[in-house]
């Protein structure tokens, strides 16, 4: 995606554009990104590194494909401060991650949370759990079981036993 | 593209935070990482659910992760704590500092103790007069709740005068008009005596005590503030204080 215009930064991992530093990161598939420190510090883990100094080459995310950090920079960008005129817009945005019946819907969200994880978003981590949790609501278990795509690991006795024991749970 | 099984367990957490009660519950039987995250969400996560918008101190979050646990009553639905000895402040009144935070393995090694839902246990070695308490948010309970508070404790007191009791109070931090009560510690409850004044045998093998009483009617936000003071007591090893509501 951005790696070739960055490819320059990636040498040098500590750039400004004026007076803010920008902060370069690797995805796990190797795509660059350059983000403004600033922005980038919305993820709690990057404000680590940077408050101990150790933001100052490449910074690799892990377990986070180029296309997932994307979002996630996409986010950032989102939530700056001052970035978006007034909160009713930005809950517009951000409902697009309500709707998440749909498979590949789900499958980014479940990339995000891992991102939001991994990189200790709050904010997006609250915003994806409670899509999933919204999606559930009301399902039964099997619905649930289907909705994740798992299957039982419980043996026949433990599963009877956990029913019982949340009774009242399965009552209409 | 990652499924919900590859996500850590605190993010399935998070997500049955979300949830209702009802849908908690269900989760749980999903699958064997579902019931176990289910069955101990964090206090971070807990408190996540309590304000949507999120807490401008996520380090303390993070680190909050070991300091209470709490999770549903069932099948009422309201939540449940226990604060861990981290989060318990501990007096002594002879000046000299005797409690100390044992690592879980090595009290089990000493102490032979039952399991435990903390990676530590408080323990007061000397026998001087001593408080111990914990303090936590009414926000985080719920509301128009009766809830009694409990000092959970291991069995086997090395040394226990009977002639001392302990002197416990529930209420509002702050606030004069606190419950004060007077239990024992000394010896297990027997059948017949249901005043809550000797400690209880719990399914997990631990003592409790019942230090008090609290409604939480939810329009006043406050700090509920639970001691307990004593003395003459040896070896006494805490697990936590934990809050559940009071069974009609």
């Amino acid at each position: 995606m951005s790696t070739a215009a960055t490819a320059d930064a990636s040498s040098s991992g500590d750039t400004t554009e004026g007076s803010v530093r920008l902060l370069t990161l690797q995805s796990e598939d190797g795509e660059v990104f350059e983000v403004k420190e600033t922005i980038a510090t919305q993820s709690v883990t990057i404000k680590g590194m940077v408050d101990d100094d150790c933001a100052t080459s490449t910074i690799p995310v892990c377990n986070v494909t180029g296309r997932t950090l994307a979002m996630v920079i996409e986010w950032w960008n989102k939530h700056e401060i001052g970035a978006v005129s007034n909160e009713k817009e930005l809950k517009e945005w951000e409902s697009q991650f309500d709707t998440i019946d749909d498979k590949s819907d789900r499958d980014d969200v479940y990339d995000l949370l891992m991102a939001a994880n991994y990189l200790n978003i709050p904010t997006l981590l609250d915003c994806c759990t409670s899509a999933v949790a919204e999606a559930i609501k009301g399902k039964s278990t099997d619905e649930m079981r289907e909705f994740f795509d798992i299957k039982s690991d419980f043996d026949e006795k433990e599963e009877d036993a956990l029913r019982k024991e949340n009774q009242w749970a399965f009552e209409n | 593209m990652s499924g919900m099984l590859e996500l850590p367990e605190d993010c399935i957490a998070a997500v049955i935070s979300f949830t209702t009660p009802r849908d908690a519950c269900r989760l749980a039987c999903v699958s064997t990482i579902f019931r176990s995250a289910a069955d101990s969400i964090s206090f971070g996560t807990a408190s996540c659910i309590r304000s949507r918008t999120l807490d401008q101190s996520p380090v303390l979050r993070r680190s909050a992760t070991s300091i209470a646990s709490f999770w549903l009553d069932r099948p009422s639905g309201k939540i449940c704590y226990m604060i861990s000895p981290r989060e318990l402040y501990s007096v002594c009144y002879d000046c000299t500092e005797l409690w100390q935070i044992y690592p879980i393995d090595i009290a089990h090694y000493h102490f032979s103790i039952p399991d435990c839902r903390f990676p530590g246990v408080l323990i007061r070695f000397d026998v001087i007069s001593f408080e111990v308490g914990g303090k936590i948010s009414t926000s985080l309970l719920s509301p128009m709740t009766t809830y009694t508070a409990y000092l959970v404790f291991a069995e086997g007191l090395i040394f226990c005068r009977d002639d001392a009791p302990a002197k416990v109070a529930v209420g509002l931090a702050r606030s004069t008009n606190g419950l004060n009560r007077t239990i024992y510690l000394h010896r297990v409850h027997l059948d017949g005596d249901d005043d809550g004044f000797f400690p209880k045998r719990r399914a997990d093998g631990w003592l409790e005590s019942e230090l008090g009483e609290f409604f939480n009617g939810g329009d006043e936000e406050g700090e509920l503030s639970m001691t307990m003071k004593t003395c003459w007591k040896e070896n006494l090893l805490i697990q936590g204080i934990e809050i559940r509501p009071k069974k009609e």
